[in-house]
């Protein structure tokens, strides 16, 4: 079936089998009628309050199947739909908000207060009384919207401290949902046991293997997630067939011990992306599980999900690198050097990827756009663009990707993509700091920050509370006396490195 | 001891009173990932044999409540 627009998806299934369970939360079940039904009256509510159209609607996100409702609703109202968690702090919301100007917001109903309070845009409540959509008018709205037009925003870390809004289109989702649900060989017959939250792209794959297969998606419980033996309880207890998870939460799971006292047992498949996948994690999984069929994804939200894929099919020792993989068949996937000339095999360079699944670039941002989404240096052919991921890795003779490193301030954090540059901003502007360097320890996933002047760290990590997510505010702070500085007077960051990371004064 | 708990659970949770929270599970201040990440740590730092049994609500409410699973578990 060849789909124009990604709300599509849920009307053929929802036709097809009405009442099976499209997504299941701790409030109860939501069949594919219902969630149509529910999506049809935000979109009604939506129509009601702006003519808007091919235009924003941000989503107040929570871990609830009526976040999908939502997300569906605005695609039926023909505009595009950018789920903002409803637990950031208020004033990064209020800034995302402002620079999205938005036809509309959708808010839960316990959210509706702070969302009318921004006086920024129409609000609709989640329980809100609807207006009976009309279907006739709503399709009309919707018959506007190309497939090259904008299907969802995702923000995600900026460095300069601002969020970036990735606007991927229609065409690029369509294409991604069309290979991952086959090669992956998803069917109505699965049960995802859904972890990634819905304002971050890993759950774009849930939430599409729903809306195209009729599978079902069992949000786990925030609670199950905390105790291992209440997670894979709930997950053999529902017989959830497949996770498509961050790798941060399937090392956890690893790491806890639950495993080899109670695996999920009814578990055939498992889809991990987000960061660099660790072998020894790998290998406790595949000691409880042997038979379950695990894969390793790669790739920024603006190549629209992933871009490279490995099916684990050998066996790994645990400090061995495990491959990203080869690209995805509708994505050229290659490495370019400083200059931007391609490197061959065996030689280090930055990842760049051309193809359908190229985002749009940044919501009005052209300038970081530009520097970020380039003409294909190869052939210099605009309007084909490219875009650089930032990351480094090598490739082998057989076309197999290994990830490297990142080649600037860039991190993955409990799953999350963090620029290290935003969370120095935010220190910064906290009442009685002079200056702020935030560096990362991987072995130990902790942000460490050192600055100078301004309260004590605990104090400081209050403070940052209220300006940046919790996955964002630094665990370890070291306050100095003052910034030790290069020959041409910035901060030291390597001289830092060295001493708080590599040396003996440790803050434990 | 306890000063050391106090320390190492706010550089896994940084932001969060421990000292004074008395229903991090129950007011849901502690969230999905962490209670993995600080027994990982505990059982690092205090020789402490916690096992996946051990991961229960009430074991984890408070600064005071894991002071008493560690020394129950201390070899």
């Amino acid at each position: 079936m060849l789909i124009k627009n990604a709300v599509e998806y849920l009307e053929g299934t929802a036709a097809l089998c009405p009442d099976k369970i499209a997504f299941a939360d701790e409030s109860g079940e939501m069949s594919f009628a219902a969630l149509r039904r529910s999506a049809l009256e935000l979109a009604a509510s939506v129509a009601s309050v702006t003519d808007r159209v091919n235009a924003p609607v941000a989503v107040l996100t929570e871990r609830s199947a009526a976040s999908v409702a939502a997300f569906m609703g605005a695609l039926y109202a023909g505009c595009f739909y950018v789920p903002v968690d409803a637990d950031m702090p208020k004033e990064r919301m209020r800034g995302i908000l402002e620079r999205l100007a938005p036809a509309a917001v959708i808010a839960p109903a316990a959210m509706r207060e702070t969302a009318d309070a921004f006086r920024l845009c129409p609000v609709v409540g989640m329980g809100d009384r609807a207006p009976e959509p009309d279907e006739a008018m709503l399709l009309k709205r919707r018959s506007r919207i190309l497939d090259e037009d904008p299907a969802y925003v995702i923000f995600t870390s900026g460095s300069t401290g601002e969020p970036k809004g990735i606007v991927v289109s229609h065409r690029s989702l369509i294409d991604f949902v069309e290979w991952f649900t086959e090669e992956m060989s998803l069917t109505a017959d699965d049960v995802l046991g859904s972890q990634a939250p819905f304002f971050f792209d890993l759950s774009v794959k849930d939430i599409y293997t729903v809306l195209k297969c009729g599978a079902t998606a069992r949000i786990i419980p925030k609670k199950a997630f905390m105790f291992p033996t209440l997670l894979t309880g709930f997950l053999n207890e529902k017989g959830v067939t497949a996770l498509i998870w961050a790798t941060s939460a399937f090392h956890l799971t690893a790491n806890s011990g639950v495993l080899e006292k109670d695996p999920p047992v009814t578990v055939k498949k498992v889809i991990l992306g987000g960061e660099a996948l660790r072998a020894k994690q790998l290998n406790i999984w595949r000691r409880a599980l042997p038979d379950v069929h695990y894969v390793n994804l790669y790739g920024p939200t603006e190549v629209t999900v992933d871009c490279t894929y490995y099916p684990i099919e050998r066996e790994f020792s645990d400090n061995e690198p495990v491959p990203i993989g080869r690209a995805c068949p509708n994505k050229e996937v290659f490495l370019l050097n400083e200059a931007l000339e391609p490197v061959g095999p065996g030689e280090t360079g930055e990842l760049c990827v051309r193809g359908s699944g190229v985002a749009k670039g940044y919501f009005g941002d052209p300038e970081r756009t530009a520097a970020a989404f380039i003409p294909d240096p190869r052939s210099g052919a605009w309007p084909e663009r490219i875009y650089r991921t930032g990351d480094l890795a090598v490739m082998d003779e057989d076309g197999v990707f290994i990830f490297v490193s990142r080649r600037d301030g860039q991190v993955k954090h409990m799953g999350y993509r963090v620029e290290l540059g935003e969370i120095e901003t935010a220190v910064g502007a906290v009442p009685g700091v002079g200056e702020a360097v935030c560096l990362y320890d991987g072995e130990r996933d902790r942000i460490v920050c050192a600055y100078t002047g301004g309260p004590e760290g605990g104090e400081l990590a209050r403070a940052l509370r209220a300006a940046l997510p919790r996955y964002m505010i630094p665990n370890i702070y070291h306050r100095l006396d003052r910034m030790p500085r290069t020959a041409n007077g910035k901060a030291d960051r390597k001289r830092l490195e060295q001493e708080l990371l590599h040396g003996t004064d440790r803050a434990l | 001891m306890k000063e050391k708990l106090i320390r190492i659970l706010t550089e896994v949770c940084p932001g969060v009173d421990f000292a004074a929270e008395t229903a991090l599970i129950d007011d849901g201040i502690l969230e999905s990932l962490d209670i993995v990440a600080i027994v990982t740590e505990l059982r690092e730092a205090f020789d402490a044999d916690i096992g996946v049994d051990d991961l229960l609500p009430e074991n984890f409410n408070s600064a005071d409540a894991m002071l008493a699973l560690i020394e129950r578990r201390q070899g």
